[in-house]
């Protein structure tokens, strides 16, 4: 419902009307009265639109137009005769004050329209604006009263449908507006449509800092606006006093009062009011504030130029949405905002993803392309995997293989052994390894070599079981070779050197019948076959040793007692040479120790030193024990190892140049063999050597005794 | 210095058997020979020699075996025996000895290229005398 009623003076329609009038006879008063006729009232009652009555000088309605029956439902006789401030339509609180009023008037005083509450007969409410002006006669007195109710707005009925059609267009914009619009650019502009003349500024709260600060200024350029303000705006941030913030936070529409602020000075100034006045010719202020349950989002200046009226409800009713907008914006940013955080984290996320895939993807092909076969169990030892090789060497296919167990393919084993294995490492949680004879599906039979390892999680429970299998059928073959050709080295080769010994021994028992070459060619022949016969024995050694496959027995021995046996064997020698020996033993000569080995060691230091040194040389054993070491040196004023040579002292079959053509004796292989079992034994072995002035090698064993090693086969 | 005593050579090799019995004989003794274990064992079981020389790898029955069934007989279980190889093979060795060490004072065992001749028969007479 909307009534339009005109009745102001300036832009007042009915004054026009009446100034009009007064040319033919109606006189207007200084004070905006007029003298007029009864029929001149009532042709100007009906043809206004807006209530309209006429009271006598004491108060009662004599007059009311026919828009005062329509809107409130008042028949004429219902009101005509009684006093005005006792109408029904009026509240009765309020009817004092419109009695005061009604006398002021009559009095001649002047009066600033005000707001009303007014009732219908059917007790509806309705607020309007109440106006009064007092009417002369002829003769300059007062005769009666013009009361007018007009709507809160100077607007006609045409243009706030239309306004109205243009807040639910902005309405239906706010819903279109997406995240990335600038929302208060939309409200600023919408704002400026439904008030028609005016400027927006459009200001956002900044809840840290407390401050609020421009994002938009429509209806005026920024510079111009700069110019009034004498700073730029955009840059410009305003501290909020704490009631102007409860303003803007409790109530959508405040008349600002005192000016605008200054920008440039820093304080809200009257003298900037004046300049807004002047040059954007701007009349009053209104600051409305967008809330969202007590939260504030910021707020619009309206700046109206040319003394226009703000519609209240309407505008009230635009906030109210723009807020419900702007809340919904800010939300929607933040939601964008997390949306964008939880993109780039996915992205990230992704990026891990496609690394991790792409590594575990090399695992997985070498896995899978690895010659040994790989297969994952469960715990019960159901095959989970199986890689390429396996199905190489079972012969099965991977679905034939995918939840069997490896009894499958194990040749002689039940499958409760299988189930054993699998027992063990789950409850040791240590490797299995061992040798299987397998059979494939087409009945191959092979050896493989097995090992099982338990996969761990983080808390050390089992999780899987990974078996990797590599067929060794091939190298037992070739180890059976070996083995083989050490048996036939070791018996077939000895055996005819025992008979050529023993057959030259048989000789010599005769030895009255033989002349001196004969004896003397037949102990060469002795002599090689001697050497010979230790050839083989160190070829044998090496082969041993190489295969991993010596003991050591340690037991109680006496290395003072084994030098001395090999200084024994050695005699002979040591006489025909007339070496210079000496020897030198600590009181304690017991050592736990392996007998062979520890003969082995002596035997060819002792011997290689015999061979090496010239006649009339010295060769000495000197033998010492600390807590932690028995020491045994062997030292000889020898021939030597070049400076050049000696890096390659214990490797086998390394003869030194300058000995190669001098002592034909020496296979290359004693120093080799002696440095393999100090080794194993857990001892070290060093030496000095200058050449033709002798060699000195240092030995140490632990004191504490050789370490014992059962699998194997002894030294000869 | 002459020697009485029968004894067995037992040994695949025939050069080398050959070589023990002409040794053995021209110090006096009584040599028997047999060819393989399988022989061996039939001989001594026969002939009752009072020292054999076992060699220790032989085709048909090795010398561990005969060791063993000679532990068997009434007789064979208190012969002295001396073990002849070509390798030391400490397994074989111990086999051996482990076979006959119940009732038998001593088991001997010689790497054969390890020993002179004259040394065999030493061993043999010191046993005999044992």
């Amino acid at each position: 419902m909307c009534f339009c009623f005109i009745f102001l003076y300036n832009d007042c329609k009915m004054f026009k009307f009446f100034q009009k009038r007064e040319e033919k006879g109606p006189v207007l008063t200084k004070d905006g009265g007029f003298f007029v006729s009864d029929s001149t009232i009532g042709v100007l009652l009906e043809s206004s639109p807006g209530i309209f009555l006429i009271l006598d000088k004491e108060g009662q309605v004599i007059r009311v137009n026919s828009k005062f029956t329509k809107a409130l439902g008042y028949k004429q006789n219902e009101v005509i005769k009684k006093k005005f401030f006792e109408l029904p339509i009026l509240a009765k609180d309020s009817r004092v004050q419109i009695k005061k009023i009604v006398g002021q008037i009559i009095e001649n005083k002047k009066f600033d329209e005000r707001e009303i509450a007014v009732f219908s007969k059917d007790k509806k409410e309705f607020h309007f604006i109440l106006e009064a002006k007092a009417l002369h006669d002829s003769g300059g007195g007062i005769s009666g009263i013009a009361i007018g109710f007009s709507p809160m707005t100077i607007e006609s009925e045409n243009s706030l449908v239309s306004k109205l059609r243009s807040m639910s267009e902005i309405s239906a914009g706010f819903v279109d507006l997406d995240v990335n619009s600038d929302i208060y650019k939309y409200i600023g502009e919408s704002l400026r449509k439904l008030v028609g003349d005016c400027l927006v500024v459009m200001n956002v709260w900044d809840d840290e800092k407390k401050v609020i600060h421009p994002v938009g200024i429509y209806g005026i350029s920024k510079k111009d606006y700069s110019k009034i303000l004498g700073a730029d705006p955009m840059k410009q941030a305003f501290p909020l006093t704490d009631d102007a913030y409860e303003r803007l936070v409790n109530n959508y529409l405040t008349k600002v009062e005192g000016g605008v602020y200054e920008a440039g000075q820093g304080k809200w100034s009257r003298v900037a009011s004046k300049t807004f006045e002047k040059i954007a010719r701007v009349t009053s202020v209104y600051s409305m504030g967008f809330t969202w349950k007590g939260e504030l989002y910021g707020n619009a200046m309206v700046l109206l130029r040319n003394n226009q009226k703000l519609n209240h409800e309407l505008i009230e009713a635009f906030v109210h949405q723009a807020s419900v907008s702007l809340q919904k914006a800010e939300a929607d940013k933040a939601l964008q905002k997390a949306h964008d955080e939880l993109e780039i984290k996915v992205k990230e996320r992704t990026k891990d993803l496609q690394k991790t895939a792409s590594e575990l993807e090399k695992f997985k092909l070498a896995v899978e392309n690895t010659s040994d076969q790989v297969v994952i169990t469960d715990l019960e030892g159901n095959i989970l995997y199986v890689n390429a090789a396996a199905t190489i060497l079972t012969g099965y296919a991977k679905d034939e293989l995918i939840s069997k167990r490896s009894s499958l393919w194990g040749n002689n084993l039940l499958d409760k052994y299988y189930t054993k294995i699998f027992e063990q490492i789950n409850k040791d949680k240590k490797t299995y390894r061992g040798e299987l004879n397998n059979i494939s599906k087409d009945g191959r039979e092979y050896i493989s070599d097995l090992r099982i390892d338990p996969v761990l999680d983080s808390r050390g429970n089992v999780i899987f079981f990974v078996g990797i299998e590599r067929d060794i059928t091939q190298e037992k073959k070739v180890d059976q070779a070996k083995t083989e050709f050490v048996s036939l080295a070791s018996h077939q080769l000895r055996a005819p050197l025992s008979a050529i010994n023993w057959y030259v021994e048989l000789v010599m028992d005769n030895k009255e019948k033989l002349t001196t070459k004969q004896k003397e060619y037949l102990t060469e022949v002795y002599a090689a076959s001697k050497r010979m016969g230790e050839l083989v024995g160190s070829l044998l050694n090496v082969s041993r040793i190489e295969l991993g496959e010596f003991t050591i027995s340690p037991e109680k021995i006496d290395l003072k007692k084994i030098s001395e046996s090999v200084f024994k064997e050695l005699v002979a020698k040591i006489e025909t040479k007339k070496h210079n020996i000496k020897k030198i033993y600590p009181k304690e000569t017991s050592y736990t120790g392996d007998e062979k080995l520890t003969r082995i060691i002596f035997h060819n230091l002792l011997s290689n030193s015999v061979k090496y040194t010239p006649e009339k040389g010295n060769i000495s054993l000197k033998i010492t024990k600390d807590k932690k070491w028995f020491f045994i040196e062997v030292a000889d004023s020898g021939l030597g190892i070049p400076k050049n040579q000696q890096k390659k002292m214990f490797t086998k079959l390394f003869r030194a140049d300058n000995v190669k053509g001098e002592v034909i004796e020496g296979t290359g292989l004693g120093l080799y063999i002696v440095k393999s079992i100090i080794d194993e034994v857990g001892g070290e072995i060093s030496f000095v050597s200058a050449q033709n002035k002798g060699t000195t090698f240092r030995v140490k064993l632990p004191a504490d005794g050789m370490k014992k090693k059962e699998e194997g086969k002894e030294l000869s | 210095m002459t020697s009485t005593g029968k004894i067995l050579v037992v040994d695949d090799e025939k050069l080398l058997r050959k070589a023990l019995k002409d040794k053995l004989s021209s110090e006096g003794f009584d040599v028997l020979e047999a060819k393989d274990g399988e022989e061996g064992l039939k001989k001594a079981l026969s002939e009752h020699p009072d020292l054999i020389l076992l060699d220790v790898m032989m085709p048909k029955m090795d010398g561990t075996e005969v060791v063993k069934k000679l532990q068997e007989d009434k007789w064979g279980k208190n012969v002295k025996i001396i073990m002849l190889t070509n390798v030391s093979d400490p397994v074989k060795v111990a086999e051996a000895t482990e076979a006959g060490s119940q009732n038998m004072t001593v088991y001997d065992y010689m790497i054969k290229s390890d020993w002179k001749l004259e040394e065999v028969v030493e061993r043999v007479r010191t046993k005999l005398e044992k």
